[in-house]
């Protein structure tokens, strides 16, 4: 997948933060169990009785088409979990590559190399990123892309260290 | 309410809802060989994948012949 340089070692492997995809998948959920817990509650619900007893005397077409949805939804769980699951940093000796799957036909990587690092800003902004801890990353570049944003990883801090020492012995080693 | 409309409905729906199966799960599964770093979890990614959708299908199937 990533071609490395001689001499080059990985450091850290990293995926983003679980949290944010299960937040957005509790919705797509919610709306595939949504046509049963209709059903269930079909006589309760202000509906004249003709069309209750539509729902009633079809059930059987009532479900068919609703599993035929929860299909469907399922379809784009896994479309949205490999969004999430394909998004990989990478840390290595030499550099820092940002894998991010933006949708099933879009893709980016950048990768920025140590001695271009500038600066590194963490970012956590909200209640449950303070309290889970996770956030973005922005490495200030002298690259032509100014801006590297990191998003949503746990433990941003240790990551921000990881590079900060990484930077440091690159440093090093250029100077002898 | 015409049960050929219906059926018809529903065989069209069954077909399309397989037609997209087939060509989301091929894009998927080149996705998850092409880019994922671990072998071992890709082969327990697809394995659920395919496990809930074949179940899913199958209650599709069965649901779809007992609509004749």
């Amino acid at each position: 997948m990533i071609t490395l340089f001689k001499d080059e070692k990985i450091i850290l492997i990293q995926r983003k933060y679980w949290l944010p995809f299960v937040l957005e998948a509790i919705p797509l959920v919610l709306i595939a169990i949504l046509p049963f817990i209709l059903f269930i509650f079909i006589e309760a619900l202000p509906l004249p009785q003709d069309i209750k007893n539509i729902f009633l005397n079809y059930s059987n077409y009532y479900f068919f088409f609703s599993f035929n949805f929860v299909f469907i939804v399922w379809m784009f769980l896994g479309i949205l979990w490999t969004n999430y699951y394909l998004d990989i940093l990478i840390i290595t000796n030499k550099r820092i590559i940002d894998i991010e799957q933006i949708g099933l036909f879009s893709r980016d990587e950048a990768e920025i190399r140590f001695e271009k690092i500038e600066d590194i800003r963490i970012e956590i902004v909200g209640f449950l990123p303070s309290l889970l801890k996770f956030g973005n990353i922005h490495i200030q570049s002298a690259a032509e892309k100014r801006e590297f944003v990191l998003k949503d990883f746990q433990n941003p801090y240790k990551i921000k260290d990881i590079i900060a020492t990484q930077k440091e012995k690159v440093f090093e080693e250029n100077k002898t | 309410m015409d049960l050929n409309i219906l059926n018809t409905i529903a065989t069209f729906v069954f077909l399309i809802n397989l037609i997209v199966f087939i060509i989301f799960s091929w894009i998927l599964n080149y996705h998850w060989g092409r880019y994922e770093i671990s072998i071992s979890r890709t082969f327990s990614i697809r394995k659920i994948y395919f496990t809930i959708s074949t179940i899913i299908l199958f209650i599709i199937l069965l649901l779809f012949l007992n609509l004749k």
